[in-house]
């Protein structure tokens, strides 16, 4: 949370609801950006979508939004809640 | 004394009419909600009142999602049962009417119900309306749309809002859906003018959550609704389609 005189901005990285689609699960990772005034009234909202991590019975991959190339380190960095999604993706596939 | 003078007692009764019409137009009634939910409880109550009388009041003291849906759901079985006995009781009676009418007496009941029976089918054969079709064209529906919006938003503009506030928490299961709605809600604040410091709507971005609480008072009077309804009838386009939608046309 960063402090601005009386204003306060809530920086958060997110992941997102999962989409699946002809075998594929899609987990976007979105940064939502909320200002807040005085007594935690919210002044604006901004959600930006940053990156995806791709699930496909052949392997995952992530894909970021910036038109960068991205591993999978990079997302798991920014939303480090997606690992427990990899690790249960790996444990259906050894399955 | 009054009284006692024969020519005064009309007038008398008259005053007195309008003094009790003018009372029920102009005092205002009030309707009073508090309503909230934190973690699994819900409470909340409803009044409304007019004349510092309570008309209703709905009381719910602080009790479980489920326990209110369970309330509820027995209530509302109550009531079906209730209905099936009177169904049962209706039932005995409709059956003794048919068994009169069967009865040779009964034959000019027949075809006087035989005759309406004709005379609905001719007039579906035709294309006319039926006590089942009368309903409104969409040219009428279109044509009295203006006139009806601005006596709704006169009728809208009569509610006052006093000491209302509202504090909501919530998150869907998405956090980008849980900005969206809440953007659409400040959205839905800011249009009906009530965008004040009293209303704070909170997104919660880490799982699914309501929480929240709803203190209003709102007065209206009769007044308004009265001539919201005489502005209405003196405009063309509405009573024409009242005349369509009654069959009178």
């Amino acid at each position: 949370m960063e402090k601005i005189g009386p204003i306060e901005m809530d920086l958060q990285v997110l992941v997102g609801k999962e989409i699946k689609a002809s075998g594929r699960t899609i987990w976007p990772v979105t940064r939502i950006a909320v200002l807040k005034g005085c007594g935690d009234m919210v002044l604006s909202i901004q959600i930006k979508p940053l990156a995806m991590l791709i699930l496909e019975p052949a392997g995952s991959y992530a894909v970021s939004f910036a038109g960068e190339p991205m591993t999978i380190e990079a997302i798991l960095e920014l939303a480090p809640s997606l690992r427990d999604v990899l690790e249960k993706a790996g444990e259906a596939g050894q399955d | 004394m009054l009284f006692s003078y024969p020519g005064m007692f009309i007038p008398a009764i008259f005053i007195l009419l309008l003094i009790i019409l003018a009372i029920l137009l102009l005092a205002p009634f009030n309707l009073s909600l508090d309503l909230g939910k934190k973690g699994p409880l819900i409470w909340g109550s409803i009044r409304l009142a007019w004349l510092g009388i309570a008309l209703r009041k709905v009381e719910i003291s602080p009790q479980s999602a489920d326990e209110l849906l369970a309330s509820i759901r027995k209530e509302k079985t109550g009531k079906e049962d209730r209905a099936v006995d009177e169904n049962k009781t209706t039932g005995k009676e409709v059956a003794a009417a048919t068994e009169k009418k069967n009865e040779p007496g009964g034959k000019k009941g027949r075809e006087q119900d035989e005759k309406e029976l004709d005379g609905k089918r001719e007039r579906r054969e035709k294309g006319e309306p039926t006590d089942a079709t009368r309903h409104p064209s969409i040219s009428s529906l279109i044509d009295v749309a203006p006139p009806l919006a601005k006596i709704l938003w006169d009728l809208l503009r009569s509610i006052r809002f006093k000491n209302s506030s509202c504090r909501l928490c919530f998150g869907l299961n998405d956090p980008a859906q849980t900005a969206i709605i809440s953007g659409y809600l400040w959205f839905l604040a800011s249009a009906l003018g009530i965008f004040s410091a009293n209303i704070s709507i909170n997104p919660w971005f880490d799982g699914e959550r309501l929480e929240g609480e709803l203190i209003a008072e709102i007065e209206a009077r009769l007044l308004s609704p009265v001539f919201a309804v005489i502005k209405a009838l003196q405009v063309r386009e509405i009573r024409l389609l009242l005349k369509e939608m009654l069959g009178w046309t």
